[in-house]
């Protein structure tokens, strides 16, 4: 699929809006026929037949009702465009949003994370101007200038053809103005977002610049690759404005000839054709028709970016929205994993975790499939586990406990045998780095459980320490942590993650490098809360390499070789 | 408006040419109006005396001159056009760089603590955003109002042949209507600018939470919750957009209901001026034609108030970013000089804390005797980084000093001190630039560095073969718009461009992340030889792939403890 059929595609969420957009522009078309011909006549009848304006009135009250009636259309042609827009973004950004979800956790590495966000973002916004005006305006282009001509050609089939002549000539404009304006807009854009990203890095890197005494050189180089842009770009504006030049031309000499003909046809110099039978009305009427024949395609030509912007987005969204999900034999990561039925023979208390034969292929150093790269597997013979178990998971970094986790979670595709029994399917998890969403951190803890209540998440944040250093927050739990408002330390950013897991009601919890760069006081918070969830009937899988956490645990596993070994307690 | 009074003075460096684009749009609108004005007056001049003619009434009619005038206009309307295309897209281009030179030396004059927040991605976003919005400002937002006050006159002169008072009240109505437009735009700009500012940022923020969050959200279950909260965001965000541009929208309709309206007005009155035998019939069609020729320039005021608005509020933004940013940095004269061959480093008592409250360092004392080699290794967070950025000046301690060399490192002049020091951030910068300049960022004074000198630290680094195999060998661009370096070849080049430096003393913080262990192996002999003597201070999690020091610390919990051999 390319990039225009995939845009054309997504005009179809929407019907009515679209297209009511293009009526009202053609009704405001045609309320300019409307007009112009009053005036005409309004002029013919006090010119021409020297009536009184006074004697006009009803004439007169009409103009004025279509000339208050055209503003009407185009707002209401200007509110169909925005509302079908915000459908269309609406739409597609949603199903990138589940396309994303479903990619899953190691569907994408940090760049390509990045990548994403302004892919969901800026990108699918960029599709604006398309839906809103450009759409609308290619029927409209068609439409009111065929009317004009038909209603032109009624009047004087000469005048009216100096303006059809032109016709044919109109695919040719919109090629012209077309191939202008994109390469216009291809090598201005690229050009301009090379130069911005020049000057971001080197923003960006203002620490490294500073650090090797090169700050000043650096605005040699801004302004060195500014006029290289500006004469680059220069270069192809000069040719790309030509044709809109040509439009602009083609406009304002049929104003010309159309006034040149209709005075000479008035003055009895042209015997040919209609000239004769030409009126103050007629001659009048196709004279102020004349530009209106051109405005729709110049207006259209002003539109021209939007349909730019919107191709270049639509290749990138594309490829999101081709991209190939995983394709998985254990757990689905789009919804909440199921529950196997339990055995009916209940005397034999059945684990509730059970790894049988399971084989994991994960990216390099835990990244993900789309960074590329090799392909590490990890072996799980047999691993079982109930509540109230708490297990720890040693290897060095990168021999991919985390991926483990993952595959519990039912997160990261695998094959071979994971069964999860739990009543309750949400899980308790604990990343490293600990995940901390832009908001409050009341709401960072409520992620754990969208439906606790407030004293429930006070509970958690009093169990995990929060509430410690919340009386050095502006707003207590309802600080707004993250970029947009005050960062935390690592072990304050632990604790909150911590409290997201108390406060969830999922029976097994996952911690990955829970005890990773704290500080003594957190880690005994951490080390407390694993106990106490253990005594709570939870199971606890822990990923790390800290030892001192080989105190805290039922059993313990290493991985070698790419093999779970079980370790034996000395 | 007066926020916007800098970029207007840097307006002024260019006002010849400014002056030339306004005097060219300016007679595209003159062109347009005389265009449809004469056409109008030549049709019903010649239908009046096509009658007299017909009627056998010898009358003179000269149509040379009025058609000679409807063709001028017709060729100037879009030759002024083409130019004033090109004049004022060449001039914007020029605004556009002095823009960025002036930010860019605004920012560079920010000390090494400030210059830190520059790595935060919302910031780096609000700047590309707001100085987008000002690269707009002539052409969008100051050229259209003084074009349309312009074309008002023109009109009120064409208006003359009826009456003064009827040129008067036009032209007065007409500048009243201009102003509204301009000046609802303005207000109702001012009112959504910096919400939907706002509701865009969150919607970014969110949408990267969801992507970040999605093994947390998906483990809780609670991913619903989340996307539900971002679709809220993201319906906010829209319904401010939809509530802008159809502002933007009703304006231009009112503008256009007034324009047309005071057209119909003039028709009629300039009608009942022929009735009464005062203007001629052609003179009574010229008139309101005149007007409905305005709707073009005067069309875009609603658009242009609303892009006054925003570029003010990016204005008043990019100010309070920088101020923000220069607040946190503290502006001692730094005057020393340092100059050795092996300075020594030296840390007394450094405490740090950051975010709320938290201790990085704690009571952190260790000097580093010249020529010596010393290694602190401690978990991701434990503040190796911090220490590193406390030796260059890009964090000042709690309390507790630093010297180099003897000197207090809050007086050595930052060029000094740099030269002293080169360092190996944690964060690979790389400019979007060929592999070269990258490289030749790390000269030091003007000589320019041979290529045999920078095939030399591309070897070092094991990068010479990946280089040469580039079609471009060191012109190959990097960056966004060129090659993309893995993590561990940008990792590389970096630590190139630190040899390249030959620095006295050398600060390498996790010289070898994202590099695979046999890479990092070889060059971490290569740096063994190249370290012996120099100052060097060396920061990882393992020592086991970092190059061998003369002492090694521990950094737990924000203490320094020495690590027995």
């Amino acid at each position: 699929m390319t990039a225009s059929q995939w845009l054309a595609k997504q005009r179809t969420v929407t019907f009515w809006p679209l297209r009511l957009a293009a009526l009202y522009g053609v009704a405001e078309g045609l309320l300019i026929i409307a007009q112009a011909g009053l005036i005409a006549w309004l002029v013919h009848q006090v010119v021409m037949q020297n009536q009184a304006v006074s004697n006009l009135a009803a004439a007169a009250a009409f103009l004025v009702i279509v000339v208050l009636l055209r503003p009407i259309f185009q707002l209401l042609k200007a509110r169909s465009g925005i509302q079908a827009s915000q459908t269309i973004r609406s739409t597609v950004r949603q199903r990138l949003l589940l396309k994303a979800e479903a990619l899953g956790p190691t569907g994408f590495n940090d760049k390509s994370r990045g990548e994403l966000a302004s892919q969901l973002t800026d990108q699918v916004d960029a599709l604006d101007g398309y839906f809103a005006r450009y759409l609308p305006q290619l029927f409209i282009a068609v439409a009111v200038p065929s009317a004009i001509a038909l209603t032109a050609f009624s009047q004087d089939w000469l005048a009216a053809s100096f303006l059809l002549l032109s016709a044919p000539l109109i695919p040719l404009f919109m090629a012209l103005v077309g191939m202008g304006a994109e390469r216009l807009n291809r090598n201005q854009f690229t050009a301009l977002s090379r130069l911005s990203g020049q000057f971001l890095d080197r923003v960006r890197g203002l620490t490294t610049l500073q650090l090797f005494n090169r700050v000043e050189d650096s605005v040699d180089d801004i302004v060195h690759a500014s006029d290289e842009y500006r004469q680059r770009s220069m270069r192809v504006l000069r040719v790309a404005f030509l044709s809109s030049a040509v439009l602009e031309f083609f406009a304002s000499v049929a104003i010309a000839v159309v006034a040149i003909y209709v005075g000479f046809g008035l003055l009895g110099y042209i015997e040919y054709g209609p000239a004769p039978s030409l009126t103050l009305f007629s001659g009048l009427f196709v004279l102020l028709l004349a530009p209106e024949f051109f405005q729709p395609l110049r207006t259209l030509a002003q539109h021209y970016h939007d349909r730019a912007a919107a191709l270049g987005a639509a290749e990138l969204l594309l490829e999101l929205d081709q991209a190939s999900e995983p394709a998985s034999d254990g757990y689905s990561p789009n919804e909440a994993p199921a529950n196997t039925a339990q055995p009916a023979d209940l005397a034999v208390p059945q684990p509730n975790l059970t790894l049988e034969a399971v084989r994991i292929e994960r990216g390099e150093g835990g990244g993900g499939r789309v960074g590329g790269g090799r392909v590490a597997v990890l072996n799980v013979p047999h691993f079982s586990a109930q509540l109230g178990e708490r297990i720890l998971i040693e290897g060095p970094s990168g021999s991919g406990k985390t991926s483990l986790l993952l595959a519990i979670a039912g997160l990261l595709p695998v094959s071979g045998k994971l069964d999860r029994h739990f009543k309750n399917p949400s899980i308790g998890w604990l990343g490293s780095p600990a995940f901390l969403a832009n908001t409050s951190i009341r709401e960072n803890i409520r992620l754990g459980n969208p439906a606790a209540s407030n004293s429930a998440i006070n509970a958690a944040a009093q169990k995990a320490g929060v509430t410690e250093f919340l009386p050095r927050l502006p707003d207590g739990l309802d600080t707004v942590i993250g970029e947009r408002g005050l960062s935390l330390s690592g072990g304050q950013a632990q604790r909150v993650a911590l409290a997201r897991v108390l406060v969830s009601t999922a029976p097994l919890v996952l911690l990955d490098e829970p005890t990773n760069a704290l500080d003594a006081e957190t880690e005994k918070t951490i080390l407390e809360s694993i106990d106490r969830l253990a005594e709570q009937e939870h199971l606890i899988i822990i990923a790390s390499h800290d030892p001192i956490l080989r105190q805290h645990v039922d059993r313990h596993y290493q991985i070698v070789n790419g093999q779970l070994e079980h370790i034996t307690h000395v | 408006m007066s926020d916007l009074l800098p970029y207007l003075r840097l307006f002024m460096r260019y006002r010849a040419r400014l002056a030339l684009g306004t005097v060219l749009m300016l007679a595209t609108a003159a062109s347009g109006i005389g265009l449809l004005a004469l056409s109008g007056w030549f049709i019903t001049a010649t239908a009046v005396t096509g009658v007299l003619l017909a009627a056998g009434v010898a009358v003179a009619f000269d149509i040379y001159v009025p058609g000679g005038g409807i063709r001028a206009f017709a060729v100037t309307r879009t030759v002024s056009r083409y130019f004033e295309r090109i004049v004022n897209h060449d001039t914007v281009l020029q605004l556009l760089r002095d823009l960025r030179v002036n930010l860019f030396k605004s920012i560079a004059r920010l000390p090494p603590t400030a210059a830190v927040r520059l790595r935060s991605g919302e910031l780096l976003n609000r700047l590309t955003t707001d100085i987008d919005r000002l690269d707009g400002l002539f052409l969008r937002g100051i050229a259209p109002p003084i074009v349309a006050v312009l074309a008002i006159v023109i009109t009120m002169l064409l208006l003359l042949f009826g009456s003064v008072a009827l040129s008067l009240s036009v032209g007065l109505t007409l500048l009243a209507l201009a102003g509204l437009s301009l000046g609802r735009g303005w207000l109702k700009g001012q009112a959504s600018t910096s919400a939907l500012a706002e509701s865009n940022a969150q919607l970014r923020a969110g949408t990267i939470d969801h992507l970040q969050g999605l093994a947390d959200l998906q483990a809780f279950g609670s991913l619903r919750h989340h996307r539900d909260r971002l679709l809220t965001i993201e319906r906010y965000d829209h319904a401010l957009n939809a509530d802008t541009n159809i502002r933007v929208a009703t304006g231009e309709s009112i503008l256009a209901a007034g324009l047309q309206l005071s057209m119909v007005g003039v028709l009629l009155f300039s009608l009942y001026l022929y009735g009464t035998g005062t203007v001629s019939g052609a003179i009574a069609v010229m008139m309101p034609l005149a007007l409905m020729a305005l709707l073009e320039p005067l069309g875009v005021l609603p658009a242009a108030g609303w892009h006054l608005a925003r570029a003010r509020a990016s204005a008043v933004r990019l100010r309070e970013d920088m101020n923000q940013t220069q607040k946190s940095a503290h502006t001692a004269s730094r005057t020393d000089i340092v100059q050795s061959d092996k300075p020594t480093l030296c840390l007394t008592n450094i405490y740090l804390t950051r975010g709320a409250g938290a201790t990085v360092l704690n009571n952190v004392s260790l000097t580093i005797q010249p020529g010596e080699c010393v290694g602190i290794v401690g978990a991701s967070g434990s503040g190796k980084s911090s220490l590193a950025s406390l030796l260059t000046a890009q964090l000042t301690a709690d309390s507790g000093s630093i010297f180099i060399n003897g000197h207090r490192i809050t007086a050595i002049a930052y060029k000094a001190l740099f030269n002293q020091i080169a360092c190996l951030t944690q964060q690979t910068d790389l400019f979007s630039t060929t592999i070269a300049d990258n490289l030749r960022i790390a000269e030091s004074g003007n000589s320019r560095t041979g290529t045999a000198k920078l095939w030399e630290v591309l070897e070092a680094v094991q990068l010479a073969e990946f280089v040469e195999n580039c079609p471009d060998g060191l012109n190959t661009w990097v960056g966004e718009s060129g090659t993309r370096l893995s993590q561990g070849q940008a990792r590389r080049l970096a630590l190139s461009r630190v040899l390249l430096r030959d620095p006295p003393a050398v600060l390498l913080d996790e010289p070898f992340s994202g590099l695979d262990s046999k890479t990092a192996e070889n060059i971490s002999d290569y740096l063994a030889h190249w370290l012996q003597g120099r100052t060097t201070l060396l920061l990882g999690h393992d020592r086991k792939v970092l190059p061998p020091a003369d002492r090694w610390f521990h950094l737990e919990n924000g203490d320094l403890k020495p690590i027995d051999s």
